[in-house]
């Protein structure tokens, strides 16, 4: 539990921060998720605890959702954000970059790779909640078909649709933006 | 480029990106990792048997099964309660029957209510 807590709190951190955009907010989120899983599936098998993690997160970030929801007009207008297609909204620099897969050595590419960052970062804040949930899980957290469906609640198929779509919206933005991967 | 190698150099990126997250939200991060598992839900004791020096090899029961296996136990050691008894009790009636067998005086005289009457009067002189 300690080892895949510790594996996973960045990512969950990340992931909650996109979601809801707040740090303070996102901590609490990932704070109450691996406290809700260590209270509730604590001596479960270790396999489980990447699905059942992930199951918690999502669902903790909706309950943030419907509080903030209540609680602001502002909160609510984020909260609701659902782009249709998300064509670009605030075109950041454009970047040509040779080889952003490597990591940087040096201190451009160091730039051009936190530049890339900002920018992937801000085009997967942009997915449809749904996309951005099943991309994270499939690619990010490694999690396979079936796992990420039993965490989404959906069917394996649906998973694939998601991540299909989000991973051609990225590739989209992101070649409009002048980013090549 | 396919979509696998395209969704692994996003993941490069945004595991470079973990780097940035500041040293105070990765403390408090930390700090919610210790709070959890302090409250970490702990295995439920199993039956285990042990093996020659090779660990043990542990058995789980499903809730319903444990419920009829105390059941049956329980059972088990009223009957084995009540056969020890009983065996108490007629291995208590065999010494009295080879008594009486065994003695000078037939067993019949110990029914025969005139020896009784007998008996009391001569321990009364």
């Amino acid at each position: 539990m300690s080892h895949f807590l510790e594996s996973v709190e960045r990512r969950a951190f990340k992931q909650a921060m996109f979601a809801v955009r707040d740090e303070e907010a996102a901590l609490d989120i990932v704070q109450d998720s691996m406290l809700k899983l260590a209270e509730k599936y604590g001596n479960h098998p270790c396999d489980e605890f990447p699905m059942l993690f992930q199951r918690i997160l999502q669902n903790t970030i909706r309950d943030y959702y419907r509080r903030t929801k209540v609680r602001s007009m502002w909160t609510t207008v984020l909260s609701a954000l659902t782009p249709d297609n998300e064509e670009d909204g605030d075109p950041l620099e454009t970047l040509e970059t040779e080889d952003t897969s490597n990591l940087a050595s040096t201190p451009e590419k160091q730039v051009l790779q936190a530049q890339t960052l900002t920018a992937i970062e801000d085009e997967i804040r942009k997915l449809p909640t749904r996309q951005r949930e099943a991309f994270l899980m499939r690619y990010w957290e490694d999690m396979d078909v079936a796992e990420t469906a039993a965490a989404m609640g959906c069917s394996e198929g649906s998973v694939k649709t998601h991540c299909s779509r989000a991973t051609h919206a990225l590739a989209a933005a992101l070649s409009a933006k002048g980013i090549k991967l | 480029m396919t979509d696998d190698r395209f969704a692994y150099r996003i993941r490069q990126t945004l595991n470079y990106g973990l780097q940035d997250i500041p040293p105070a939200t990765c403390r408090r991060l930390e700090a919610a990792r210790h709070q959890a598992l302090a409250h970490q839900k702990q295995t439920v004791p199993q039956w285990s048997l042990a093996t020659a020096g090779h660990g043990a090899m542990h058995f789980s029961f499903p809730a319903p099964l444990k419920q009829v296996l105390t059941i049956l136990a329980l059972l088990l050691g009223m009957w084995i309660a009540f056969y020890w008894h009983s065996h108490q009790y007629i291995s208590e009636l065999e010494e009295v029957d080879s008594a009486l067998l065994s003695d000078d005086l037939p067993p019949e005289a110990f029914l025969d209510q005139d020896f009784s009457q007998w008996l009391e009067d001569s321990s009364g002189e």
